[in-house]
């Protein structure tokens, strides 16, 4: 566990990286089990929160237990594909 | 203890403010500023590793 420790430490996190991830660009009929297959490759999640009114649909919310899964997702998962769409993955402040 | 050891130490402690367990009610919060948006049932068998 230490040199996770250390690489945190050494990678020190930019003020705007939250645990918050805002999803934009999601297909609609993505089922929990598909958000948290696609969501959760990257650590444990603490919950997701989606789009009810038609405005919103298409667009949730995913928050991580850990800043650094969140940081890695975001990376991973901006501008991906699913269902011929391209996800949009930002902070959330 | 050396500058070095002591902006690590400050690190740290901002880091273990970023990251510690949010309660629901703090999750609630975050949730006023943004209406519209309900919580997805996970999973059943969803348990996070």
């Amino acid at each position: 566990m230490a040199d996770a420790a250390n690489f945190r430490l050494r990678n020190r996190l930019s003020p705007d990286v939250t645990r918050v991830l805002y999803v934009r660009n999601l297909p609609f009929k993505l089922s929990s089990e598909e958000l948290y297959d696609i969501f959760g490759k990257y650590g444990p999640i603490r919950q997701i929160r989606v789009g009810a009114a038609n405005e919103n649909r298409g667009k949730a919310f995913v928050i991580y237990e850990d800043i650094y899964d969140a940081k890695d997702a975001l990376e991973h998962l901006n501008g991906f594909n699913v269902c011929g769409r391209y996800l949009v993955v930002l902070y959330f402040h | 203890v050396t500058p070095e050891q002591e902006q690590r130490l400050k690190w740290e402690r901002e880091l273990e403010e970023r990251n510690r367990f949010q309660t629901d009610e703090e999750i609630e919060e975050i949730f006023k500023l943004v209406p519209g948006f309900k919580v997805l049932e996970p999973p059943t068998n969803y348990q996070p590793d």
